[in-house]
């Protein structure tokens, strides 16, 4: 027979789910928000982090519902935490890629900066 | 009932989950350090906080430069659990630890990564709004 939680640590999965979809709605709220400023003030940067953030959060759901899933059945508890496991990773390989991109733009934005500076002169 | 444990491939994936996590967790750290640095040194040189805010100049800008301080301190502890959370999942990849006692590590420390994400995006929704309410 598949391993299973004990109600103990189905706690600390209860606990992660709710955590997750929090920051999930907070994440969503904030991608709304930004995109709606974005799109009135014509920025495109703006559209692009709201879509990122939607991606984030469909993610982080997907995530939470495997953890979910591992407190509310019984039966495939491994299986559901190595799916959860599964998402985390495309999660953290989106921010690890946004981040790469981030360190990119810095030198890039400097230099765009200066140019812009010596052609006003 | 069996008892939890993890075959090679998936100790091989936890790796590679806890290597991407320690990248952002550091990530996370080093700007959210930077950012605390810089307003730290701000607040230091002018001595009033109310002068980094001068066009405001009120109860908000204070509140404002609070909340930014709380939402960079909340990104750095987020960044800090995080690389706690991929070293967990190391020394469980590993097998140094009993895989139950080593999973149920891991679950802890992500539940208040999450709690401190939650925060910091929370933090800055308050910002957004008050900066709203403000102009």
């Amino acid at each position: 027979m598949d391993y299973e939680f004990t109600a103990e640590e189905n706690k600390v999965l209860a606990g992660i789910v709710v955590s997750a979809r929090v920051a999930a709605v907070s994440i969503a709220a904030t991608g709304v928000w930004k995109g709606a400023t974005a799109i009135r003030a014509g920025h495109f940067g703006g559209v692009v982090v709201g879509v990122c953030m939607f991606a984030l959060v469909a993610l982080l759901w997907r995530a939470s519902a495997a953890f979910d899933r591992v407190v509310k059945t019984e039966g495939a508890d491994k299986e559901n935490l190595l799916t959860a496991f599964g998402e985390l990773t495309k999660i953290f390989r989106g921010l690890r890629a946004v981040q790469l991109l981030l360190l990119a733009l810095i030198p890039m934005s400097v230099v765009v900066g200066i140019v812009a500076a010596a052609s006003q002169r | 009932m069996s008892e939890l444990q993890f075959d090679e491939m998936e100790r091989g994936r936890f790796l590679e989950t806890a290597k991407l996590m320690k990248f952002v967790g550091i990530f996370w750290v080093v700007i959210a350090a930077l950012m605390l640095f810089v307003m730290g040194i701000m607040a230091l040189l002018v001595s009033v906080v109310a002068v980094t805010f001068a066009a405001k100049g009120t109860a908000g800008g204070y509140l404002q430069f609070l909340l930014a301080f709380l939402d960079e301190g909340a990104l750095a502890a987020a960044g800090v659990y995080t690389v706690l959370t991929a070293g967990s999942l190391v020394k469980l990849a590993e097998g140094p630890v009993d895989a139950r006692e080593g999973m149920m590590t891991v679950l802890g420390n992500l539940r208040t990564t999450f709690v401190l994400y939650a925060a910091t995006v929370g933090v800055d929704v308050v910002t957004d709004v008050i900066e709203l309410l403000a102009k």
